[in-house]
């Protein structure tokens, strides 16, 4: 049941991290600054907490059903590893937008967009067929 | 806190959570017998080595370091005590970010 649970919990925070990024990476894409704090407080107060919350709840769930011995775990892990990577860098390039008072539209978020979309479509099938 | 304090936390918990690893931790399960300190700190530092990669990528977009600054925190980070020596170098290169 407590497996169960963490999973539920894993999946809701996933869902809330992948589409506060994509938000942010958006936003990016947009020329002005007006919306820009509040999407950093949102990152900060909603997003960061989210992603915190995939890797502790994975964590659990990967110890608790015995997965760290499977290859598919590590390569999720490694593909993670980059989505967290591309999180870290939109919210370095708010900071620097928002700091800056830089009006002009980031052109580098209309390649981060589909790669993390990417990036997480391979982990949705890693995690379902376990293939690896 | 700052973008700089927050990147120095997370090398001084990454750097605190590898020596207890390697140096407590490994031990007491190859000498000892107990691998219960292993399997705790195991996920524990991995998620602390995840969080440090992450304000490390988010302060290197930040423009706070640059790329070799990174390169060598990333570095660091690999290496039993390298963190300590490492944070040490971010205090004095962000000193003046309000450290």
């Amino acid at each position: 049941m407590l497996y169960e649970i963490a999973k539920a919990a894993h999946i809701l925070s996933v869902i809330v991290w992948i589409s506060g990024m994509t938000v942010a990476a958006m936003s990016l894409r947009q020329s002005g600054n007006d919306a820009l704090p509040m999407i950093k407080s949102f990152d900060r107060s909603v997003t960061t907490p989210a992603m915190l919350l995939t890797w502790g709840f994975g964590i659990l769930l990967g110890v608790q059903g015995a997965w760290f011995g499977s290859g598919w775990l590590w390569a999720k892990l490694m593909l993670v590893i980059g989505l967290s990577g591309l999180h870290g860098m939109i919210t370095g390039r708010l900071r620097k937008r928002i700091s800056q008072r830089n009006p002009e539209p980031d052109q580098i978020m209309q390649r981060i967009l589909p790669i993390g979309l990417l990036l997480t479509a391979v982990v949705v099938l890693l995690v379902t067929t376990k293939a690896v | 806190m700052t973008s700089a304090q927050e990147l120095r936390y997370a090398a001084i918990a990454e750097a605190v959570t590898l020596v207890v690893l390697i140096c407590i931790a490994v031990p007491l399960k190859h000498l000892a017998g107990m691998p219960q300190l292993v399997s705790v700190m195991g996920p524990v530092h991995g998620a602390i080595f995840l969080l440090f990669l992450w304000v490390l990528v988010r302060s290197w977009a930040e423009g706070l370091i640059d790329g070799i600054g990174a390169t060598r925190l990333f570095v660091g980070a690999m290496i039993p005590f390298g963190g300590f020596v490492n944070e040490r170098w971010l205090r004095r290169q962000t000193a003046g970010e309000a450290s």
